[in-house]
């Protein structure tokens, strides 16, 4: 559960009614869920609003822009990034500095 | 448009539910996203795909895991022509499954997956999946317990000899 913790606390949706929505979202099926976002009822349960200053991708890019995607299962840290890549951008980690080691 | 399940579906949404539900689940999900080539050459946008891994095969008469095509989604081909510049579309539905079929035969599942056609896709979305080969699920047949639904009947299976069968008919386009 760590990737909620990632979440900025305030923007585009607070952590706890993300966290909320997922912990109520996770109870229900996958088709139940496909239903509601086919539907279009699902930003009723899932407050989430991505960054509005994303920039819209082109319609098109050259072959030598694309990346291929591997055809085997990812390994823990392969999952773990594609996840943290869907969630908002966190909040710069404050500066410290650098210390000597103790002798 | 109006007709399509996914004329609601954001996927800039999408992406991070799917993650958080499944991460909540102890599950992963794998996005995929598909890209063709247009007569200028350059390549555009035309599918895409949430497959969750390792998902309760819903052939409960063969308990084993598969893949479940959660979200999938394939540009409109005359769209893609009329508007896009690209002449000759690929058979977007074939190759989406495709590549859920793929990931399933290479996670050692054999090629089996699942999926559910929404509701919203009506009797259209249906046929869609028998025309691809599918098995459909018998409206009696009871789900996995973790499926946490009553079977409507629209859901699709592919077991081992279909999952091989269909991938069979598209290696020489690998």
């Amino acid at each position: 559960m760590s990737e909620f913790m990632q979440l900025d606390a305030k923007a585009p949706a607070t952590l706890g009614a993300v966290v909320e929505a997922v912990t109520r979202l996770s109870t229900l099926g996958e088709a139940k869920i496909l239903e509601l976002v086919s539907a279009g009822k699902i930003t009723d349960l899932f407050p989430f609003k991505p960054a509005g200053d994303q920039p819209i991708p082109s319609d098109t890019v050259a072959e030598e822009e694309l990346v291929e995607a591997s055809a085997s299962s990812l390994n823990r840290k392969e999952r773990e990034a594609l996840i943290q890549s869907s969630l908002p951008a966190t909040a710069p980690k404050k500066y410290r500095p650098r210390t000597v080691s103790k002798r | 448009m109006a007709g399509r399940a996914d004329r609601y579906w954001s996927w800039s949404m999408l992406l991070p539910l799917c993650h958080l539900v499944q991460r909540a689940k102890r599950r992963y999900c794998r996005p995929l996203v598909f890209w063709a080539r247009a007569d200028s050459g350059r390549f555009l946008r035309v599918g895409m795909l949430i497959v969750i891994e390792a998902y309760p095969y819903l052939d409960v008469e063969h308990p084993a895991d598969s893949h479940f095509v959660w979200f999938m989604s394939g540009a409109d081909a005359g769209l893609l022509t009329t508007e896009f510049g690209m002449s000759n579309p690929p058979a977007l539905g074939r190759v989406l499954l495709d590549s859920a079929i793929v990931l399933s035969q290479n996670a050692g599942l054999a090629g089996r997956i699942g999926l559910h056609a929404a509701a919203a896709g009506e009797d259209g979305l249906l046929a869609v999946y028998d025309r691809l080969g599918l098995i459909r699920l018998p409206t009696v047949a009871p789900l996995p317990p973790s499926v946490r639904r009553p079977n409507d009947g629209r859901f699709f299976y592919a077991d081992e000899p279909v999952a091989e069968g269909l991938a069979a008919a598209l290696d020489a386009s690998r």
